[in-house]
């Protein structure tokens, strides 16, 4: 949650994820929904005015929680490693290309040589198609792609085992995304990477993720395989939101409108969140907040129309 | 921008798509008044936009307006909501002073800002950025203005509320028969809105037609490479892409020739000397390639 | 022809500089401090005549350079002035010239900013270059050189300082509206037919009056701080009247005989009303910056 004066935000509510080794989990949200403080937390990045106040976070079978600050900074970048939005500012525009590694490398291993490092530089450019002979270069020098390819290498250099990132493409065109999602799956199989993918973009994650989580106003709607989620969707607001969204594959498509807008951090509806934008909603939904139920193998959501089914099947 | 030439019919929805560094939003501002071109015209009705002295020029404002990107630094931070949309009243119509508050109500019911009297007196950073747009709409179409230009609209609105502002348009365009002019990068939102799609590169025009050929049959490399990258939200659908190298170069320094062909997958000799024309291929489908030129 | 906007002008301007003084959060507690402390002491200034216990230009009132005692609490000077009386009576002079002053750069230094910055071009770069210029002078230096020339007076104080300060509101609005001016707003304002003059009064000047008042802040702390300083090389007005900064001159020369408490309060009074401004300035800016998320 994030506190200022008297005012709350509650940015992430009540969620329960887990992401296994190996695969690509698509976290799908609005502005809002919490999706980026949760990557934040994983991370251990979580600063006042944001508070965690409750929870546990797991990683290969230790709380993150507990750890003190030295080694948090350990883990971030050897084991867990983020990219983020803007690669515009998240480089220091004064030191070169290779000098990032560098200072990066060392932070984590004051042994390593001025060598050693920039042998891991030059090879990570490599592995991102960026010719060795650019790692003296300037962030100003290199284009908005290049730049976000070398905050994927940066990542990648310690040999973390998970990466998250958050909205990777979301700043760039087009096609240098398509370069980019391409980039990332590539080394993903190389590394045997795990990757937790943040975006607002259903595309992407049709694209590249195995399994996919929808968060709505800093709770987990719905969580499923890919192919289930587009395909068969259970939760009002993931359907509504399929619907919504243009699709450049489908002829004549009606869109359908949601009406309304995402709500409120600091002053949410009671309830289940979507309530009031719910084409379904009931009394219950108006008081009572959904607990996610399960719907099928790899899938929950959080819905009170769920509910009925589930006990259907399970009476059977 | 060079050598930018295209016709709006109207009661179109034409779309402007290309990345960034396209040209597109420069065009669009030229084409509404904001920016003069070095040379060329804009011909509105067969009248010269830029040869107008300013009472004119004037008269023409009020046929045509803008909706800008971002809804937040849109609308004047200190102004409130009725306020804001009395504004083109106040200097490009004819509504009394006395008549303009009902007159913003009324519009702000149409944009579906129920209830008219509570947004009335509400500042912008109250609002949320669907509804801000929608006040941003209000005040476009507040003087009946026979041309819109979008630039961005759903940009920078939260993916679910985008639908409610794409519907919203294209109702008021029914409604007021307008031509709207819609820059976006974009394609699945173009494709539903536009019946007409030029598509930018570097401040040229590669590609342009009438939307359903376009899609259904991409003529320039540079189009079926963006057709291909669009990220479609079908899992099924996953599949190789032929994805160009390298990334759009600066306009300071543009490639000679065509400019689309230091990463074109086709390209060929006469590309990198001879600068392609905009020729037309089928009805109403104009492509500026080498491919198909000279044949 | 009345607009029939002119009614929500002053709303919304007011609205403006007053709203950071509501609601909880960061600045608060500041502002409220410099507001108590500007208050206090402006409220002495006014009531002087009524709450000082003794006549402050009296020489030879009581016994000179006496320490504090029950009959003097804040002891008293060289003449046998009463300093008690002096420290209330102090501020009269020095705040008449820090109100004048800063109303005055306000008047010119607004106008000019926003109109020049507005239509840009050579005018502007002009314009800029000699603010600049008067900004590159050292204050003091060239308070005392107006000083000397136009003699000693109330106004000429003001505008002094006036003149110092200029370039520095001008700077400050010359920024902002560059950068507003830039805005989509300003952009729309134009679509829909709004002119010059109405965009800088309805877009543009709104936007930049509450960085004015954090301006105006540090320049009231510091027109004090000038004024001290001109009295102390001896350019303030006549040496019988009760000023801080007099005071502050003849504390100096008294210190090496051990008589603190002349330098003492008129020092303390002086740092007081710089650090009520200066508080009043902080808050404000801290409140008015676009807060976290």
């Amino acid at each position: 949650m994030y506190r200022t004066g008297d005012v709350t935000a509650k940015a992430v509510q009540d969620v329960t994820l887990d992401l296994r080794k190996g695969e690509t989990l698509g976290l799908v949200g609005e502005s809002g929904s919490g999706k980026s403080t949760l990557g934040l937390a994983l991370m251990g990045l979580i600063q006042p005015p944001g508070y965690i106040t409750s929870g546990e976070i797991t990683f290969d079978g230790v709380d993150l929680r507990n750890m003190g600050r030295d080694d948090l900074r350990r883990l971030r970048g050897s084991k867990i490693a983020m990219i983020f939005q803007d690669p515009m500012t998240s480089l220091n525009p004064v030191k070169k290309i290779g000098d990032h590694f560098i200072e990066y490398i060392r932070a984590h291993d004051a042994d390593a040589s001025e060598q050693k490092a920039r042998s891991i530089a030059e090879k990570a450019l490599a592995d991102l198609g960026i010719p060795a002979s650019r790692v003296d270069d300037y962030p100003h020098q290199f284009s908005g792609g290049m730049r976000q390819r070398v905050m994927v290498g940066l990542a990648l250099a310690l040999g973390p085992s998970l990466i998250i990132a958050d909205e990777p493409t979301t700043a760039l065109d087009v096609i240098v995304e398509a370069q980019i999602l391409k980039l990332l799956r590539d080394l993903k199989a190389k590394y045997s990477l795990s990757l937790l993918l943040i975006t607002h973009n259903m595309g992407i994650v049709a694209e590249m993720a195995d399994r996919v989580a929808v968060m709505y106003a800093g709770k987990i709607a719905e969580v499923a395989p890919t192919t289930k989620i587009f395909e068969d969707p259970k939760h009002p607001y993931t359907k509504a939101l399929l619907d919504s969204i243009p699709n450049i594959q489908v002829e004549d498509k009606v869109l359908n409108t949601i009406p309304g807008s995402p709500p409120s951090l600091t002053d949410p509806p009671p309830g289940c969140p979507f309530h009031p934008r719910c084409p379904y909603a009931f009394e219950r939904c108006r008081a009572e907040v959904p607990e996610s139920v399960v719907t099928g193998t790899d899938s929950e959501a959080a819905c009170f129309l769920l509910e009925g089914v589930v006990a259907r099947h399970s009476s059977k | 921008m060079d050598n930018v030439t295209f016709n709006v019919e109207k009661g179109d929805v034409f779309g402007l798509v290309g990345e960034s560094g396209s040209g597109k939003t420069t065009t669009g501002k030229i084409t509404a008044g904001l920016l003069r071109p070095t040379s060329g015209q804009v011909l509105i009705d067969g009248v010269d936009l830029y040869g107008l002295e300013r009472k004119k020029l004037r008269a023409f404002r009020r046929k045509m307006q803008l909706v800008f990107q971002d809804p937040l630094s849109s609308l004047n931070p200190k102004m409130t909501v009725g306020n804001t949309i009395s504004e083109p009243l106040r200097y490009l119509s004819d509504v009394p002073a006395s008549k303009r508050r009902d007159k913003v109500l009324e519009l702000l019911e149409r944009v579906g800002l129920s209830p008219a009297d509570s947004f009335y007196s509400r500042y912008p950073h109250h609002l949320s950025g669907g509804q801000r747009q929608r006040v941003v709409i209000a005040r476009a179409i507040s003087i009946d203005p026979e041309y819109l230009i979008a630039d961005e609209p759903v940009a920078m609105v939260d993916v679910s509320v985008r639908a409610q502002i794409i519907e919203l348009l294209l109702k008021m365009q029914r409604e007021l028969n307008l031509t709207i002019l819609l820059i976006t990068h974009d394609l699945a939102v173009a494709k539903y809105m536009c019946n007409k799609i030029s598509v930018m590169y570097l401040g040229k025009i590669m590609e342009a037609g009438p939307t359903k050929d376009i899609f259904a049959n991409p003529l320039h490399p540079y189009t079926q490479a963006l057709l291909q990258a669009v990220p479609i939200p079908n899992p099924r659908q996953r599949s190789e892409k032929k994805i160009p190298v390298g990334e759009i170069p600066s306009a300071l320094n543009p490639p000679t020739g065509c400019v689309f062909h230091p990463r074109c997958p086709f390209v060929f000799d006469r590309c990198s000397s001879e600068i392609p024309e905009l020729l037309q291929r089928d009805t109403g489908h104009y492509v500026a390639c080498h491919l198909y030129t000279g044949k | 022809m009345k607009r029939n906007n002119s009614r929500q002008q002053p709303v919304s301007l007011m609205g403006t500089l007053l709203s950071p003084l509501v609601g909880k959060g960061h600045g608060r507690p500041l502002m409220l401090v410099g507001i108590g402390i500007t208050l206090f002491i402006t409220l002495m200034s006014i009531t002087a005549p009524f709450i000082s216990p003794h006549d402050p230009t009296l020489i030879g009132f009581g016994p000179p350079d006496s320490p504090p005692t029950a009959q003097y609490p804040f002891g008293t000077d060289q003449y046998g002035r009463d300093l008690l009386s002096r420290t209330i009576w102090g501020g009269r002079f020095i705040l008449l010239v820090a109100v004048t002053a800063v109303l005055i750069c306000m008047a010119v230094g607004l106008p000019i900013g926003l109109v020049s910055a507005y239509n840009g071009g050579n005018l502007d770069r002009t314009v800029a270059l000699v603010m600049d210029s008067i900004y590159a002078f050292p204050s003091l230096v060239l308070a005392i050189m107006i000083i000397s020339v136009f003699g000693v007076s109330i106004i000429n104080e003001s505008l002094a300082i006036a003149v110092i300060y200029i370039p520095t509101y001008f700077r400050v609005v010359r920024s902002q509206v560059l950068a507003i001016k830039e805005m989509p707003y300003v952009d729309a304002a134009k679509s829909v037919g709004a002119s010059g003059p109405a965009i800088l009064l309805k877009y543009i000047l709104p936007n930049v009056i509450s960085s004015i008042v954090v301006i105006a802040t540090v320049n009231f702390a510091d027109s004090i701080l000038t004024t001290a300083g001109l009295d102390f090389v001896g350019l303030g007005l006549s040496v019988t009247l009760p000023d801080w900064g007099i005071d502050l001159t003849y504390g100096r020369q008294l210190l090496p005989t051990g008589a603190w408490w002349t330098i003492f309060f008129s020092g303390l009074m002086i740092l007081l009303a710089a650090l009520g401004f200066s508080l009043i300035s902080e808050g404000y800016a801290e409140r008015t910056n676009p807060k976290l998320r």
